[in-house]
């Protein structure tokens, strides 16, 4: 629903800097980050450095909460996909801080 | 109700089919090769208790400890269960490219219409010159595509086999 992964931060680049409808914005970084983190897991398996333990749940997840975004996407207004992008930008922001200035460990 | 597929063109459809297909066969490889490795239906590579002591370790000593094999090397341990997710995980992985070769013939197929669109623009055929400003820079833009391909299509394969591809 917000682009996937770092959608979080592609989404606002793509919407607000480059004028990209919003929910355009979320679709074109779905699919690019689809496609990039594709090819990213090349080299982790390259490195043996893959544990099935984690990873199975995690894609499963993350590809059922694709699969939801997407569709809510269709009837959520833009209006309220925004809002929440920021909300989400501003906790994920205020947590990098925090663990920057070693409050949050 | 509108039917969002009105609006796209054929090449997203399939696009979109296939990757749909392609998720789902690999999501359900993914979560069975999962159980049975949980489950233990298939020995693991790792004990799970090994596991939980080894993998706060940097990648070269993990693979020190439990005498994993990188690059290819996970193909020799594919009837352990845990290495048995990695077939999952790598169709997962391989499906964008696949769906990609499949739309490709197509993306080809729109490329000729595009080349015959240009074609008609070609100060040199028998097509009508378009009219007005927009046409006019048309014109010039298909008599500088045709005048540059003419110079350079017997040295560039790929010019030449473009060159067939929009012969009418």
């Amino acid at each position: 629903m917000f682009g996937l992964g770092a959608g979080w931060a592609n989404v606002p680049a793509l919407n607000l800097l480059m004028g990209v409808p919003l929910k355009l914005a979320v679709g074109t970084s779905g699919l690019v980050l689809s496609v990039v983190d594709s090819s990213a897991a090349w080299v982790y398996i390259n490195q043996g450095a893959v544990l099935p333990i984690l990873v199975a749940p995690a894609v499963v997840g993350v590809m059922l909460g694709a699969k939801i975004g997407a569709r809510l996407l269709r009837v959520v207004r833009s209006a309220t996909v925004r809002k929440v992008v920021i909300v989400l930008l501003l906790a994920a922001g205020l947590r990098a801080l925090l663990k920057g200035l070693g409050i949050w460990s | 109700m509108h039917d969002p597929h009105d609006s796209l063109s054929a090449t997203e459809v399939v696009y979109a089919r296939w990757l749909d297909w392609g998720t789902r066969a690999g999501l359900a490889l993914l979560i069975a090769s999962f159980f049975a490795y949980v489950l233990e239906l298939v020995a693991p590579h790792v004990p799970l208790d090994q596991l939980a002591r080894t993998w706060t370790l940097p990648v070269h000593e993990y693979r020190a400890a439990v005498s994993a094999p990188s690059g290819w090397g996970w193909l020799d341990l594919a009837a352990r269960g845990d290495y048995l997710n990695y077939f999952g995980i790598v169709f997962l992985s391989l499906v964008s490219g696949i769906c990609y070769l499949r739309v490709l013939p197509m993306l080809f197929a729109r490329e000729r219409a595009y080349a015959l669109i240009a074609r008609s623009g070609d100060p040199g055929s028998r097509q009508q010159r378009p009219a007005g400003i927009a046409g006019r820079r048309t014109e010039r833009c298909a008599r500088l595509f045709f005048a540059r391909r003419t110079t350079t299509e017997g040295r560039n394969p790929w010019l030449r086999f473009s060159s067939r591809l929009a012969a009418p």
